[in-house]
């Protein structure tokens, strides 16, 4: 009688074991669905400030579709009609999204080279972390230098100026500040 | 009576598993495989004259796409797959497209894009299956 309940005790056990296994085997933390969509752009904050969106990044809409790919659209600020990008995205260990982004670095004493030479395009993927996301609403952040906030697409698209003696210094400097910025989407659709 | 037991373990593990496995629908490659020919299609429910457009379509099994309009005698080669759930076609990437039914003689496929004023547009497109010698 004792050895039946031992059994019996075993088998529960068993059971309970499995039954967990089962259920948590196909789950991540995050669920990747969550990211797909089409978001809009609701606010940027710079080491905690909340930042004034121009036009363009207030109207920025972000479609991330499931077979990877991500695309964003912006009407231009001077009405010039709209811009629209594409890039890769992927979520890696539940903590990050990656987007790969066309970013811009300056060359060294950029102002004594050609306009179409002083700054270097290079294809990359952008590490954020998720802070959150659900069904309505995702915060990304991104610890960065200020220069590739302001001249690479995150997420809108920026003109990069004429790099001249007067402004190389500031925008090397640019490039040597770190600051962290949250992103925040609300989803459209 | 414990013999009895363990296969009713054995047989709800086998149930459980079976039940929630991981899946990945593999039919929809393999039923994408084939000549299709535009039927319709639709921006967000409107339909539009087809007149124009690239009318056949093939997906090869060796990941070859071919397009061909039948009116201009257009025809493009490109590449596809089938990832994500999504079907991507090389000629039209950064855009790819929802396979929203299929069977072995329809196709529907949804794909989005932005307007001019970054309203998203849905195009959905209907397709029945043709004969492969159709694209010349």
């Amino acid at each position: 009688m004792n050895i039946m309940k031992k059994i019996n005790n075993h088998i529960s056990f068993i059971l309970l074991f499995f039954t967990a296994f089962v259920f948590s085997s196909c789950n991540d933390e995050i669920d990747s669905d969550l990211f797909t969509g089409l978001w809009v752009q609701q606010s940027i904050t710079e080491d905690g400030q909340e930042v004034s969106l121009s036009e363009k990044e207030k109207n920025l809409e972000l479609l991330i579709e499931s077979n990877g790919v991500y695309r964003t659209h912006t009407n231009n600020d001077d009405g010039s009609g709209s811009t629209e990008y594409y890039g890769a995205w992927t979520v890696t260990d539940s903590k990050w999204i990656e987007f790969s982004v066309n970013t811009w670095t300056l060359e060294s004493d950029a102002y004594t080279l050609s306009e179409s030479d002083q700054w270097n395009e290079n294809h990359v993927l952008t590490r954020f972390t998720i802070l959150s996301v659900d069904a309505d609403m995702m915060q990304i952040r991104i610890k960065t230098y200020v220069g590739n906030k302001k001249y690479s697409p995150l997420f809108v698209v920026h003109d990069r100026p004429l790099v001249t003696e007067d402004n190389y210094s500031q925008i090397t400097n640019e490039y040597k500040e770190l600051k962290t910025y949250i992103f925040t989407f609300v989803k459209q659709q | 009576m414990i013999r009895k037991k363990f296969s009713y373990v054995l047989l709800f593990c086998c149930l459980s598993l079976l039940s929630t496995a991981c899946k990945e629908d593999v039919d929809i490659p393999d039923l994408l495989v084939g000549t299709w020919q535009l039927t319709e299609v639709k921006v967000n429910e409107q339909s539009e004259d087809i007149s124009d457009k690239t009318d056949l379509i093939q997906f090869q099994a060796n990941s070859i796409y071919q397009s061909y309009n039948t009116t201009t005698e257009e025809k493009n080669r490109g590449g596809w797959s089938y990832q994500g759930n999504m079907l991507n076609i090389s000629l039209d990437l950064p855009a790819a497209y929802y396979v929203e039914t299929i069977s072995e003689n329809s196709l529907e496929l949804k794909r989005f894009d932005f307007g001019t004023d970054g309203e998203l547009l849905t195009t959905q497109l209907f397709y029945e299956k043709a004969a492969d010698d159709l694209i010349p």
